[in-house]
């Protein structure tokens, strides 16, 4: 499968009367922008704003971050998602690099989170190195917002894939910059061990909630293989389940580091032959299952080893070890890719089931770090969500912290609270150590 | 861990997990499977009459298990 | 200058060898032996006084040799403990993690020791936040660098440096995990396709996890429930509605008692489930997919339990770490076996 991404990179966003791209600064007209995003009118009150890496800006609640591309032959971006189901990974993309389409709420749920765009929490992720353009809204219909814990944010994320794909056509008629080229036939040798990628997506409960694939929930998943260009191509997109500091958005699946990493060394000293997505489903034999088909599917498809990726900390750590265990018993060679969970104190057992047969592992570094971070002059969104949302990181009192936000705007928060904190895509440049 | 530390005090211990890959990693000698995490002792389908027989069988099996003599550490389906 | 009290054994306190262990605790003002060398490195501290010891007395009688100790020091004032080098000694190892533990819960300081990794003393040493066993070698040539090891570390606790990681400072791992930084380049998708070449290389690669084998507890006898007397104690958070004793969603450090003595059901209303891993509202609608009550009121009637004990013990198990987890454990047996409970049935979400 041959895709072919044309990159245009962004300097600067302005707003003004014509949504175009030009000599590396995108101008987009609000109103047009808007009616994109919100075709049926179910958000209200939606306003764009544009932020700066470095800014001294604080964006949330954060429910899904997107990048703008489009298809110069016509496809959806998303296909089963913003537009018809058609089959991704292959032909030409054209992708707006350096920047983010960001949707923001009014009230914040478990897999929300938060975006510092300068200090000690900006250096903790991958995103704050964006330009974002974000749009802030209301749902129309109060009900949406009800549940309490887990909101399923339908119309922000639908809008957030909506506006990316409004804004990828500034660049119709351009020549992209530089081409990304991922084509694994060109380069496949019968020689090299044959490699797989298993990427464990979110589907541990709730229609609505978990990771889309082809723009249908994942939630009933029993595990399938993929291209990696698929993955790349907008046939994977983000869940609002997991929390925001360690789940894949969006933006992580179009430009999955791991992905590309594992291109690299295609055809050099490896052949990347499958990707297989696992799941982590709350009931034990259903978890057996799923590790048993993805062993299975790695048995019929001769692979050599793997790369076994886990995205969300409790009972997603037994898919992890259990899919790696069942992968090595048929002597394939793994190495795990997590965050670890230690606790405030750092005195918590890593993961919640340890097996010494997981012999490679990667750490991401750790999921819950207290971090006490000033207040910001602008704030994206509303700075109230925290103490009264239950976002996973910030608390309306805590008898050791007090209050998560403080009169005078600044926070005490954990890291759960930020978004792509744990790089599980592959972004980490963080790791635990044994103290 | 603290199906463990109840253990090493010398009471008996029947664990009761529905991941049991988990209890086994921490140690527990006698596990007995439950039904999933967030209904443990029944299934969340059933109606109040099954699930009521589904814990009258649960636990009766867990003392059945109590009294089985083991070699290793054992999982019950 | 800060003052560092440093503890030695008969032999290296110049007292005596073997026909000296049963030495009862002195407290010698100033430096003797190792602790003269140690004193002379160190930068930030002096040792001030030297606690000697016999090996065979602090083996056998642990506590009144502690508490002599802490006779001795009364009155002292004192920065860092600093005990051993001890080698491969197994008995002057646990006599420096003894003291080690004595002196860091009486008077919060911090304790440097040091031993070769084999030393059954480093089992015993607790693994607290300024705790440290620094990695000695396994015998008395290894006397100076050991010594210039645990100066090291001192020196930087009495200036309040930050530790480094154990790797890197040179003494065991005390089971904690932080996370460090690494240069931007260093992506964890990169680390992750150089580890897995090395492996399908053959080649050497470090984990950066690693996973050490859990010690297994001997299988209990086959036990007739009819004959025992039995106690429910669950992680899955099921609590009182009003959650009196404030159980966390998770991280507990704390667990309910609640006494069920004359009841036959839970009702809905009556309970909630507090376990933040899961979605609570099964629970919350039927407490005993949590706590199967009338099952077990159902089995003692029957007679296959001899004795149900009448309270049920509960906490959340999401996230809760291995010191907490012992004891509450510790504090739940304290009172089973106040009741002579025999079995436990545990459940967990």
């Amino acid at each position: 499968m041959k895709l072919e991404i044309g990159n245009f990179h962004v300097k600067d966003i302005v707003f003004g009367r014509e949504t175009t791209f030009k000599e590396g600064i995108l101008t987009v007209n609000e109103k047009e922008a808007i009616e994109a995003l919100n075709p049926e009118g179910n958000l209200k009150e939606v306003e764009l704003q544009i932020v700066h890496p470095g800014e001294n800006a604080r964006i949330l609640p954060i429910k899904d971050i997107v990048e703008a591309r489009m298809r110069p032959d016509g496809r959806a971006v998303f296909p089963g998602y913003t537009g018809g189901m058609e089959r991704s990974g292959s032909g030409q993309i054209y992708a707006l690099k350096g920047m983010a389409v960001t949707a923001v709420g009014e009230y914040a749920g478990c897999g929300d989170a938060m975006l510092d765009m300068d200090g000690e929490a900006a250096g903790l992720t991958h995103f704050s190195k964006l330009i974002h353009l974000c749009f802030t809204a209301k749902n129309v219909d109060p009900s949406e917002d009800n549940d309490a814990t887990f909101k399923k944010n339908l119309h922000y994320r639908l809008g957030a894939h909506l506006l990316a794909e409004y804004i990828g056509r500034a660049v119709t008629g351009q020549m992209p910059e530089e081409w990304e080229v991922y084509d694994d036939a060109a380069t496949t040798s019968s020689e090299l061990p044959r490699t797989a990628l298993v990427l464990q997506v979110s589907a541990a409960m709730g229609e609505g909630l978990v990771t889309r694939l082809y723009g249908q929930d994942a939630v009933q998943l029993v595990p399938p293989m993929l291209h990696a260009n698929e993955i790349l191509d907008g046939a994977l997109c983000g869940d609002t389940l997991f929390f925001g500091s360690m789940k894949l958005y969006t933006y992580d699946y179009q430009n999955l580091p791991l992905i590309k990493e594992l291109y690299a060394e295609h055809g050099k000293s490896l052949n990347f032959a499958a990707v297989f997505l696992d799941v982590n489903p709350p009931v034990a034999d259903l978890k057996t299952r799923a590790s048993e088909r993805i062993a299975v599917m790695a048995e019929m498809m001769n692979i050599d080893a793997a790369i076994v990726v886990n995205t969300a900390n409790g009972h997603s750590e037994i898919d992890f070890f259990t899919t790696i265990i069942k992968l090595e018993e048929e002597g394939i060679k793994c190495v795990g890719h997590c965050m670890e969970s230690p606790g405030h104190g750092g005195g918590m057992q890593s993961k919640i089931m340890l097996d010494e047969r997981v012999d490679a592992v990667i750490s991401t570094g750790a999921d819950h770090v207290i971090l006490n971070l000033p207040a910001k002059e602008r704030i994206v969104g509303h700075l109230g969500t925290i103490g009264r949302d239950p976002y996973p990181g910030a608390w309306a009192y805590d008898p050791e912290y007090g209050p998560s936000l403080h009169e005078d705007g600044s926070l005490v928060i954990d890291s759960l609270m930020i978004a792509g904190h744990d790089g599980n895509a592959g972004w980490s440049n963080k790791v635990c150590m044994s103290y | 861990m603290m199906v463990k530390e109840i253990e090493r005090a010398g009471i008996d211990v029947v664990h009761v997990a529905n991941m049991t890959a988990v209890s086994k990693s921490i140690g527990a000698n006698r596990i007995l499977k439950a039904y999933s995490i967030p209904a443990a002792m029944a299934d969340l389908n059933a109606t109040p009459a099954i699930q009521r027989q589904q814990r009258y069988n649960l636990m009766s099996r867990a003392l059945e298990i109590l009294n089985t003599d083991i070699k290793e550490q054992t999982v019950f389906e | 200058m800060k003052k560092v009290i440093m503890y030695l054994n008969q032999f290296y306190g110049g007292v005596g060898g073997e026909e000296k262990a049963d030495y009862e605790p002195e407290l010698v003002e100033g430096t003797v032996g190792p602790s003269i060398a140690l004193s002379e490195m160190l930068e930030e501290g002096k040792v001030i006084y030297t606690i000697i010891c016999g090996d065979g007395y602090m083996a056998s009688h642990t506590e009144a040799a502690l508490d002599k100790i802490g006779e001795l020091l009364e009155g002292v004032e004192f920065d860092l403990l600093a005990a051993g080098p001890a080698f491969m000694s197994g008995r002057y190892g646990v006599s420096c993690a003894e003291v080690c533990n004595y002196i860091h819960k009486r008077y919060q300081k911090p304790t440097v020791t040091c031993m070769y990794e084999e030393n059954p003393g480093r089992e015993l040493c607790q693994q607290d936040k300024d705790m440290y066993i620094v990695k000695g070698h396994n015998n008395g040539a290894g006397m100076r660098k050991d010594l210039k090891q645990m100066t090291n570390l001192s020196d930087k606790l009495m200036k309040g440096e930050e530790i480094l990681w154990a790797e890197k400072e040179g003494y065991f791992p005390r089971g904690f995990r932080w996370q460090i930084v690494l240069p931007e380049e260093r992506t964890s998708a990169k680390r992750a396709v150089d580890m897995l070449k090395k492996k399908i290389a053959g080649e050497d690669y470090h984990t950066e996890l690693p996973i050490s084998v859990e010690e297994k507890i001997p299988i209990a006898p086959p036990r007739d429930g009819a004959k025992s007397r039995v106690a429910f104690v669950s992680t899955g958070g099921l609590v009182p509605i009003d959650n009196p004793d404030h159980i966390p969603s998770a991280s507990s450090t704390r667990f309910g008692r609640y006494d069920l003595s004359g009841q036959t059901v839970l009702k809905p209303g009556e309970w909630k489930s507090v376990h933040g891993g899961y979605d609570q509202s099964y629970a919350n609608e039927e407490p005993m997919l949590a706590m199967p009550l009338d099952a077990l009121r159902r089995l003692e009637k029957e007679g296959k339990i001899g004795y149900l004990h009448p309270w049920f013990y509960t906490t959340t198990g999401n996230q809760t770490n291995r010191v907490n987890s012992v004891r509450m454990a510790k504090e739940i047996v304290e009172y089973l076996k106040a009741d002579n409970v025999d079995v436990v049935i545990f459940g967990s979400a």
